[in-house]
């Protein structure tokens, strides 16, 4: 038996019948979208320049905090996300980067306990957190642009202010040196070489 | 021109998920292409692993809080900014207060304002997408989803329900994606089918809360009331 259930009277309802959403709530439900979809991959990639957890909390919210205050500013939804990342990128060199010591330990984060990984992944994974960190500024961002926003070669070049070809340029060597570096770890036998 | 194995192998350090065609077409051109590519493919994996650090339980719900409440501040330069403020606090309130304070007749009720709410909105949010939150938003609610439910969730985010806070889930099923409310603390006639709007919804009884399943007539939803049923697991009787 099917239970037909009548929509609350006078609820949120116009004249027509079609759900009414006042400027605010669009407002809200506008941010708390931009907040799901890049919130996480936002506080990755703040982990990884930021290399501290509470400095990395500090920055994204920071950048959603600005993000909230400035947010009739941003006409296009599809454009959030290069929009949060410079927000991000821009709130990090003039507040943050100070803040970040020198040597850090991204030992420290966990590898989240996967029943797929063999303790070989694991311990790559490790290795690779850690040259990750090693790799040169100008390497690591592109590569964490890259694989942690899903950005392609032209939007990286964009957001860094640098030609495509210097972009596919460092990609390739922040690659080549994680490669390099696994195999000298001794781990890496079965990662194609691209030096 | 077809690409030679170092045009290649450079393609594969720089855009290794390149839609090229010709890059494309070389991986299985000959061998040492494939065997290049796959070695690649098991390094990118890896990379993607290492790179995605877990995001701290409740991180993006703070986030949305934090915000909001900063908004609340009042600055001495201007009131304006002040007003402006409160607004949104009411406003960004407001969702949450009408679920929370407004009586709905019953569970019935609720799942279809809920629905009408923001499930067709949810939906779309959540095509193509995999769910990595899963862990944290359900540890939140002190639950667990077993691993072949959860390897189903496109989509999950918290929401308000009749109890307080639940959780909102999109699953990908072979006929198209599903809706799932998790109402913790709250009492539901198991198996009851509902009719709003052109959707239907199956409740859920669940060890300490509820579930409704939601969606189009065609979907045939009630095959997953088992599935869902043994999924919600609490992590104290894991252990």
């Amino acid at each position: 038996m099917i239970h037909a259930v009548p929509a609350k009277p006078g609820f949120c309802n116009d004249i027509s019948g079609i759900p009414v959403m006042s400027n605010e709530s669009r407002r809200t439900q506008r941010f708390n979208a931009l907040a799901e979809a890049y919130g996480a991959d936002l506080y990755r990639y703040a982990m990884w320049i930021c290399a501290n957890d509470a400095l990395a909390k500090d920055l994204v919210q920071e950048t959603y905090l600005r993000a909230w205050k400035a947010l009739d500013r941003l006409n296009d939804d599809a454009a959030g996300k290069s929009w949060l990342i410079t927000i991000l990128r821009r709130e990090f060199a003039r507040t943050f980067e100070r803040k970040v010591p020198k040597f850090t330990d991204v030992d420290t984060i966990d590898v989240p306990e996967d029943t797929e990984l063999e303790p070989d992944d694991r311990l790559e994974i490790q290795l690779l957190r850690r040259n990750i960190q090693k790799l040169p500024p100008r390497y690591r961002e592109p590569l964490l642009l890259q694989v942690v926003m899903g950005y392609s070669c032209d939007e990286i070049a964009q957001q860094l202010a640098i030609s495509k070809s210097a972009v596919m340029t460092q990609l390739f060597r922040a690659r080549a040196q994680l490669t390099q570096r696994l195999q000298q770890d001794g781990v890496a036998g079965n990662v194609h070489e691209l030096v | 021109m077809s690409m030679n194995l170092s045009e290649f192998i450079h393609q594969l350090g720089t855009d290794p998920n390149s839609r090229d065609a010709e890059f494309l077409r070389a991986r299985d051109s000959a061998p040492e292409f494939t065997q290049a590519a796959n070695e690649s493919d098991l390094f990118e994996r890896r990379l993607g692993r290492a790179v995605a650090v877990p995001i701290p339980v409740n991180f993006l719900a703070d986030l949305q809080e934090k915000a909001r409440t900063a908004a609340r501040v009042p600055t001495q330069w201007s009131y304006y900014a002040m007003a402006a403020s409160l607004l949104l606090v009411v406003a960004a309130a407001g969702m949450v207060w009408r679920m929370n304070s407004m009586k709905f007749d019953s569970v019935e009720q609720y799942v279809a304002y809920h629905y009408q709410h923001d499930g067709e909105d949810v939906l779309s949010r959540a095509e193509g997408q995999q769910a990595g939150n899963i862990e944290e938003i359900l540890a939140g609610l002190n639950v667990k989803l077993t691993p072949g439910l959860a390897g189903m969730v496109s989509l999950i985010k918290f929401c308000p329900t009749p109890a307080g806070k639940g959780a909102h889930l999109v699953i990908t099923t072979p006929s198209g994606p599903v809706t799932i409310i998790f109402m913790p603390d709250t009492l539901v006639t198991d198996g009851e089918m509902l009719a709003f709007d052109g959707m239907q919804a199956q409740l859920v009884g669940l060890p300490g809360g509820s579930a409704a399943v939601i969606g189009s007539p065609g979907q045939d939803i009630a095959q997953w009331h088992s599935l869902v049923q043994s999924s919600f697991i609490s992590p104290a009787s894991e252990a």
